[in-house]
């Protein structure tokens, strides 16, 4: 199967400073690949270089290729083509990322006019449906609404309706169940589930919940300072993570059941943000496990025993997985 | 007795206007609980439940309608002026985001400085008694002098903490105090919030949606929904054995890592 989405050696810099430090991922069609990290990760701003969304001062190397297209070249007329059509985007707070001064008809149907050439009634027509098959009751009065007059929840189903207007073959969903409640976060995975079992569409889902990441995905890549560090299946990497960073971050999560314990482990320190020494491995001041080695040179994405790649000199091993 | 006790609380929000205009809505609605001290009730709900609701009629930022609130064994919902600074003494609150809660214009040594100004320490003590309130939070004294936008949301969220302790509470609301934190950052904060509590005997009032979160925070739970409590008891008894239909729902809706795909799918199996 060729990839649909190749990302190739990403570097995103801004004045300086390295957010994305040599990304590189692949995404099938009909694939659901997770990013996970914590905030100055580097997994939005990977999202951002993807769609390119970011302001002209970011300094950006490497190669993005969709569909075999490199879209680090395309032109503003490309781009246009580009977004909406192939590939789209939710953001985390669809309050800001919809238009306060529109319907949402308006915002809707301008898709479907611009990609798919519709008519005025038909796109009309076209939106209502859409925003039934996204659990909207009485859509087609809604369409006259603005975006205030519905709850967080219904706005981030309007969102992606809006993205899955032109069935693009890739969703880029950057958080976008962290402003929701619980409840309502399980609905709108599930309404990305069906858009993927409808459409064969490709989503890229990013997080900082490991828990909604592996409730959702196939495959998943945990990232710190700007790295890929562990990367596989969903299952796999929680039941046998290999780098210390993603055990960690499983221990800090207080289980749901079983017993408690007194205190949580904790990771010492904060992520870096920004101004990472390369000259180390950026988890070695963090890390339980850190040796000489690991003040030496930062680890590149190598197999482990546990059959996944991770970005660590001394991974965990089978024989020390304990759950 | 109990570090907190109320009972019948009832808060409505009025929509201002005329004749049919008006719009009574009760955000709180006939809610009780006691608090010991020493103990953590965790409040949970999802947006729109009433439970920040609670939190600030119990700190009367907004008025309670009815009820009784007795913190310390001192009915509080009447107080007023200095009476009502004085009891502020006794109980303080920990907000989502540090960021907005922080006056962004002080260092976050006056940041302190202010809420020991309010509890009546004479000036000259302030500078020792921030350095002990920032060690007490697990900072060094060197950030006595830094802006809060020059320190990360965890050390923001400690600072938070410091000021809130500055004036000798008996009682902390934490309002979704660590739902902006990142994982790792969160597990150092809900850490210390359990230390502080060990040490001092403090009551912790601890709203969050986060129920795996509570379940490691609570002793005791209160599943609130539409202003009502649905489900109140030990937490041990009510993560084991949820009673009430929302409670089940809101611990299945939790992804938990490891289940896995499947699990989310069936737990959900055709409630839409």
């Amino acid at each position: 199967m060729t990839a649909l989405l190749e990302v190739d050696g990403l570097t995103v810099g801004f004045a300086g400073s390295a957010a994305v430090r040599g990304v590189s991922f692949e995404v099938a069609p009909g694939e659901r690949v997770g990013i996970v990290g914590e905030s100055g990760s580097g997994k939005s701003v990977t999202a951002q270089a993807v769609m390119r969304l970011l302001p002209p001062t970011a300094e950006i190397g490497g190669a993005v290729r969709f569909a075999g297209q490199d879209v680090l070249g395309y032109d503003a007329k490309q781009l246009a083509g580009w977004r909406g059509n192939d590939i789209a985007m939710v953001f985390q707070d669809p309050m800001s990322s919809l238009n306060p001064l529109l319907r949402i008809g308006t915002q809707l149907t301008e898709g479907l006019r611009r990609h798919r050439g519709l008519s005025k009634a038909a796109a009309h027509s076209e939106a209502a449906r859409l925003l039934r098959t996204v659990g909207i009751a009485d859509a087609e009065r809604r369409l006259r609404d603005y975006p205030h007059a519905f709850s967080g929840g219904m706005r981030q189903r309007v969102c992606i309706a809006i993205a899955a207007a032109c069935a693009p073959k890739m969703i880029i969903a950057d958080e976008p169940t962290t402003a929701l409640d619980v409840t309502v976060q399980a609905q709108v995975l599930d309404l990305l589930d069906e858009l993927t079992e409808r459409h064969g569409t490709a989503t890229v889902l990013i997080s900082h919940d490991l828990g909604v990441v592996s409730s959702f995905c196939d495959r998943i890549l945990i990232m710190y300072a700007g790295r890929v560090v562990e990367a596989g299946p969903a299952d796999d990497i929680i039941a046998r993570p290999a780098h210390p960073y993603t055990r960690a971050l499983l221990d800090s999560i207080p289980p749901l059941r079983g017993p408690l314990p007194r205190r949580l482990p904790t990771i010492p320190g904060a992520p870096p943000f920004g101004g990472v020494k390369g000259d180390q491995c950026s988890f070695a001041d963090r890390c339980p496990r850190v040796q000489d080695r690991c003040r030496t040179a930062d680890p590149a994405l190598t197999p482990t025993a546990t059959g996944r790649p991770a970005a660590c000199y001394f991974p965990l091993d089978e024989s020390e997985v304990t759950v | 007795m109990s570090a907190v006790a109320v009972s019948g609380l009832t808060v409505k929000y009025r929509r201002p206007g005329q004749g049919l205009r008006q719009e009574v809505f009760n955000a709180v609605d006939d809610v009780s609980f006691t608090i010991e001290p020493g103990r953590t009730l965790g409040l949970a709900g999802e947006s729109g439940s009433g439970k920040s609701s609670v939190a600030r009629a119990l700190m009367r930022v907004v008025e309670p309608y009815a009820g009784e609130v007795l913190i310390g064994g001192q009915e509080v919902t009447k107080l007023r002026g200095g009476a009502l600074r004085k009891f502020r003494r006794h109980m303080q609150m920990v907000f989502q985001d540090p960021y907005d809660s922080l006056n962004p214009r002080l260092t976050a040594g006056d940041n302190i400085a202010e809420a020991l100004t309010a509890a009546g320490v004479p000036r000259p003590d302030h500078t020792a008694r921030t350095r002990e309130l920032l060690d007490r939070v697990g900072l060094p004294a060197g950030f006595a002098r830094r802006y809060p936008h020059q320190i990360s949301g965890g050390q923001r969220q400690r600072v938070s903490i410091a000021r809130a302790l500055a004036v000798g509470p008996q009682v902390l609301v934490c309002d979704e105090a660590v739902s902006a934190l990142d994982v790792s950052v969160r597990a150092q904060i809900l850490n210390l919030l359990k230390d502080l509590q060990d040490a001092d005997g403090l009551a912790y009032l601890f709203i969050s949606h986060d129920m795996s979160t509570l379940r490691f925070m609570a002793d005791d739970i209160a599943i609130m929904r539409g202003g009502r409590i649905v489900e109140s008891g030990e937490s041990k008894s009510v993560f084991a054995e949820p009673a009430h239909p929302y409670t089940q729902e809101l611990i299945a809706a939790v992804p938990e890592p490891g289940a896995g795909r499947r699990r989310r799918l069936r737990a959900e199996g055709g409630d839409r």
